[in-house]
């Protein structure tokens, strides 16, 4: 499973990277409940976003579930994250789920700020 | 205090994950501040409290919530009175599905049993809405009782009591959606039937019988095949490939049975509007959302594992299997659930299976054992959250319907009705809440031309309302319209964001309208707008 998560990680994180930083912006400076209006409601061009969409909580579930398993524990200790086979893949799928799940007041606010809203 | 809850809900009540995360936090800052430090089986005692009291408390609540929605024969939905109309239209002998450019509008893309089960009930007991409202709290009620069934499998009857109670504990947090009069209760009881015939009966019987309730879940919508796989990887377990694959050969039978049987459904025009609803495309907020609701009901699962981890050897490799189906199916369900106007209420049917999967672990772990304080505290965060969450939803659901239950808009239409002769049909205003007596009316016509959150769905799917709609308003179909009192007729606008305030209805159809009929009278809660036949009526 780890070395899954590893070679997987080269394929998602920079597509889901890219979505969330344009999401980001979405949420900053259009409407934050319908983003990426154009793209999402055509079909062909809303399931390759929805599937790296869900890959990346996949595989940031893969990479909990495989930690969890590893320290027999419900919430493994940083020890254990720190020590796993691909620390800095897991920090950087962490910081791209951060921007994304980051209050929308927050991109409402620098949105504001930037003026584009 | 009514407002408190409100504003809980509409901040949290979608977020359970990012809740449970929350208390979870919280308590762990509660087990390292030096107020309070309870010890690993202090902790495993309130986990066991907590999950003892939700479970009987979801008991009692989802059985009080079902019967109580059922006994008042107002709407809480917009869409709860299609099924009914065209349950009964089935019933009548008229088209389930009608042709896209018919003058009908009232297709929508659920399979055609979520309607067949309404219009056999309306026959047997008599057109009344109370008729369908008892129908799904009893579709509700039994999933829980077939969950029950599945769990004792592995629990004893007071353990699997209480796995039932926390499973319609968890039916709550989706509001009344698993007893109103949608497909979801049906859904819910099909996906509970088949479960249990997949875990408990032998032989080939059995797995038929598995099969055939996987087939009405798989006819009510077009994702009830996703719900089926986990179910069908434990039948698989348990009986091999054989049973699984009678079981399949089954279900597709009874799926397809409908649409063979009775000439009135249409298997074309079905996959014609489930072609056209495709085209909507997906909302990005609502795929995260059922990301986070699939996280939060998988949640049990994860924490019973760590619960039982230390026994393993009673551990099976095979259940890494059922969970993958089980994980497979869900993002199915997540994506196609991401449709505008769709959600994470298309998860529920899941939660027989996990219900399941959390009592195999559950039955490792054994009533003296101490679990780690991290999957107590996991527990109670999970419970503490399903309760809140619940709690809101419900106090949402009763304060509407409490609303409503004055408002004698069925007694009015059927005074109306009673001292006239010809085809009385609803009508829309700009809004929709006096509407939702409709049925009423396509008891005693036979007849359904315009569904509103039909129009709302085609609208969506690039399909206006057709000129054919106007000319059958011009020619009179409808002798009289109720339209909701002060409101001007047909002036609704769409919701859904990609057609934003659009008008439901063109300016020809409006046109049409006005041009033929006439404002003659008005009862209590309506209008009644006249079609003027040439030459005089």
């Amino acid at each position: 499973m780890i070395e899954t998560l590893k070679r997987s990680w080269w394929v998602i994180f920079p597509a889901f990277a890219a979505l969330t930083v344009r999401l980001a912006a979405e949420r900053s400076c259009g409407d934050p409940y319908d983003l990426l209006p154009v793209a999402t409601s055509n079909p062909a061009l809303a399931w390759p976003l929805a599937i790296v969409y869900v890959l990346a909580h996949a595989w940031i579930a893969g990479a909990y579930l495989a930690t969890a398993e590893r320290s027999r524990s419900l919430v493994p200790p940083i020890a254990v994250w720190t020590s796993s086979a691909n620390p800095f893949q897991i920090l950087l799928m962490l910081a791209a789920f951060a921007v994304e799940y980051a209050p929308a007041a927050l991109w409402a606010s620098l949105g504001a700020m930037v003026g584009c809203r | 205090m009514l407002d408190v809850l409100d504003a809980f809900r509409i901040r949290f009540g979608a977020r359970p994950l990012l809740l449970s995360l929350a208390v979870l936090g919280l308590l762990y800052l509660v087990s390292r501040s030096g107020l309070a430090r309870p010890s690993q089986e202090r902790w495993t005692a309130i986990a066991k409290w907590a999950i003892g009291i939700a479970g009987v408390a979801g008991l009692v609540a989802y059985a009080v919530s079902a019967v109580w929605y059922a006994s008042d024969p107002h709407f809480f939905d917009n869409a709860e009175p299609t099924m009914i109309s065209v349950g009964w239209l089935f019933h009548a002998g008229q088209p389930i599905y009608h042709a896209v450019d018919a003058p009908e509008r009232y297709a929508l893309i659920y399979g055609p049993l979520a309607y067949i089960v309404h219009g056999i009930a309306l026959s047997m007991f008599g057109p009344n809405i109370g008729v369908s409202k008892a129908l799904g709290a009893a579709a509700g009620l039994a999933s829980v009782a077939l969950t029950y069934a599945a769990v004792r499998r592995h629990e004893t009857p007071a353990r699997g009591a209480i796995a039932a109670g926390i499973y319609a504990l968890i039916l709550l947090l989706f509001r009344h959606y698993s007893f109103w009069t949608r497909p979801e209760p049906f859904q819910l009881c099909a996906a509970a039937a088949s479960l249990v015939f997949a875990v408990r009966s032998r032989g080939i019987a059995g797995a038929i019988a598995a099969g055939a309730a996987s087939g009405v879940l798989w006819n009510l919508k077009f994702t009830g095949p996703l719900y089926s796989i986990p179910i069908f990887v434990l039948l698989h377990r348990r009986a091999g490939w054989r049973a699984t694959i009678a079981a399949v050969v089954t279900g597709v039978v009874a799926a397809a049975l409908p649409f063979i049987v009775f000439s009135n459904v249409s298997l074309a025009d079905y996959v014609a509007w489930v072609r056209l609803s495709a085209r909507t495309g997906l909302l990005l907020s609502t795929l995260r959302q059922n990301l986070e609701w699939t996280a939060f009901l998988l949640l049990p699962i994860l924490i019973s594992h760590f619960g039982s981890i230390a026994d393993e050897r009673q551990r099976d490799s095979r259940d890494r299997a059922v969970l993958i189906s089980l994980v497979v199916g869900a993002v199915g369900v997540v994506v196609a659930g991401a449709k505008p106007g769709a959600g994470p209420y298309h998860l529920m049917p899941f939660l027989p299976a996990i219900a399941y999967l959390v009592s195999c672990n559950t039955s490792r772990i054994s009533p003296a054992s101490r679990m780690d304080a991290a999957v107590s505290r996991g527990a109670i965060a999970f419970v503490v959250v399903a309760v809140a969450v619940a709690t809101v939803q419900q106090t949402q659901l009763t304060a509407t319907m409490m609303r409503k239950r004055p408002v004698q808009e069925i007694a009015d239409i059927e005074a109306f009705a009673s001292t006239h002769r010809g085809t009385i049909a609803m009508g829309y205003g700009s809004t929709e809440a006096a509407s939702l007596a409709r049925p009423i009316l396509t008891f005693r016509s036979n007849t359904y031309l315009i569904d509103q959150p039909a129009v709302r769905e085609h609208q969506l799917a690039g399909i206006e309302v057709p000129q054919s709609t106007a000319d059958a308003v011009a020619s009179c179909r409808v002798d009289y319209w109720l339209v909701p009192k002060g409101e001007a007729p047909f002036s609704g606008v769409n919701g859904y964001a990609a057609v934003l305030l659009r008008p439901l209805y063109p300016e020809t159809f409006r046109r049409a309208f006005l041009s033929t009929h006439l404002r003659v009278s008005e009862t209590t809660y309506y209008d009644v707008w006249q079609c003027q036949r040439a030459g005089g009526k």
